[in-house]
């Protein structure tokens, strides 16, 4: 074994984690080489400054300020493909849906607001995200995953569109647009 | 809370392990995602902030990515696979997520600090007086590390992985590990032999 390889086990003698032929190996190198007990010296100050327990204390310290809010609720697996959210694609998948939803919900004859499932869906989705932090591109994310995925099911089953809904598709719509026009 | 919440919550504390990774595959494969969620952040908060922090080098944007981390975390266990371990994957959520939100910094050209502004020189480098010094003079230390050897480090000194873990986690050889370790330490025997010659100088 080269000087090289004893020296690249040093660390783990000084914490004393390495197996008992090692170990012995690495003692009797030190007790014969000067170069390897100046660096073996050298690298237990390191460990005598630098000491585990001050650190994990320290990263403790930082950690407890730390608050971590979770929504209620896991999101729902999407019906669209997941690479479309965000993506201009979307953006013109979505105008299109809407322009044809639009175009039917017009030829039909009125009826009433949907009192059922979705309004409820929506304002559940609102509800178990509005305690996080909204600036997060993680939580809108879920939260646009959640309308996309409701408004999509109110498309497959035939009900109304929510109005509700329809606002915030718009709001985000014109949203992507302004930041589009931005860049 | 049903039974079998209070149930599950109480196998935890009652055994009180040091190693929660059992108990947080019990509660999940038992479908109590969220207390499986209050277990995973009890106990890996601090690594994950941690983590965070040695990348993004700022606190609050350490704090922004403990909080994405762990709802990515909360939204991903469905695909968490068993047989890594969950602080492993952790960390590899963690990861990524600063990386792209460095990436993200960058081409904003938004500010990154790099470097971290030296302590007074009258002051020793092993004889540190308070808490705040110490957090600042091991961020220095930190800082004259490549990403690697801080990584292996801090996994290995600190939070006594294993070789076998953090090759999982960095991605690097058992041989590369060691190498870097002892490079780490190496490096930072130097460091603070040149401080303290800056010093008595």
């Amino acid at each position: 074994m080269n000087h090289e390889h004893i020296s690249h086990m040093l660390p783990d003698f000084i914490h004393g984690t390495l197996q008992p032929e090692d170990h012995a190996l690495v003692e009797h190198a030190i007790a014969h080489s000067k170069d390897l007990e100046q660096e073996y010296h050298a690298l237990k100050r390191v460990f005598d400054t630098l000491k585990k327990e001050d650190i994990l204390l320290m990263m403790n310290e930082q950690a407890a300020s730390v608050g971590v809010l979770l929504p209620l609720k896991k999101t729902k697996n999407l019906l669209i493909p997941k690479i479309l959210i965000g993506t201009s694609t979307s953006i013109a998948a979505c105008v299109l849906l809407w322009i044809g939803i639009s175009q039917k919900t017009i030829d039909m004859p009125q009826q009433k607001l949907p009192t059922n499932s979705s309004a409820v869906q929506l304002a559940d989705i609102m509800d178990e995200n509005s305690t996080l932090d909204l600036q997060s591109d993680e939580v809108e994310e879920v939260i646009l995953d959640d309308i996309l995925s409701v408004y999509v099911s109110d498309i497959e089953s035939g009900t109304d569109i929510n109005p509700l809904l329809e606002q915030e598709i718009t709001t985000f719509l014109l949203q992507e647009n302004l930041d589009d026009e931005a860049l | 809370m049903s039974n079998s919440r209070v149930l599950s919550m109480g196998i935890f504390f009652c055994r009180r392990r040091v190693n929660p990774e059992q108990d947080i595959q019990q509660l999940l494969a038992q479908g109590h995602t969220h207390d499986a969620m209050n277990i995973l952040m009890k106990s890996f908060k601090r690594f994950v902030h941690s983590t965070a922090m040695r990348y993004m080098k700022d606190d609050e944007d350490a704090k922004d990515m403990t909080q994405e981390v762990f709802i990515k975390a909360f939204h991903s266990l469905d695909y968490f696979r068993g047989d890594a371990k969950i602080q492993t994957w952790l960390y590899a959520i963690t990861r990524n997520l600063c990386l792209n939100a460095l990436d993200k910094k960058k081409r904003k050209g938004t500010h990154i600090p790099m470097e971290v502004p030296d302590i007074a020189s009258d002051e020793k480098a092993d004889i540190l007086i308070n808490d705040s010094e110490f957090s600042h003079f091991f961020q220095q230390c930190m800082s004259i590390l490549p990403e690697k050897q801080r990584e292996t480090f801090i996994l290995r000194h600190v939070e006594e992985l294993s070789y076998e873990e953090i090759s999982e986690m960095l991605g690097t050889s058992i041989g590369g590990l060691k190498a870097n370790y002892f490079q780490a330490v190496q490096k930072l025997s130097q460091y603070l032999s040149s401080r303290k010659e800056g010093t008595i100088q």
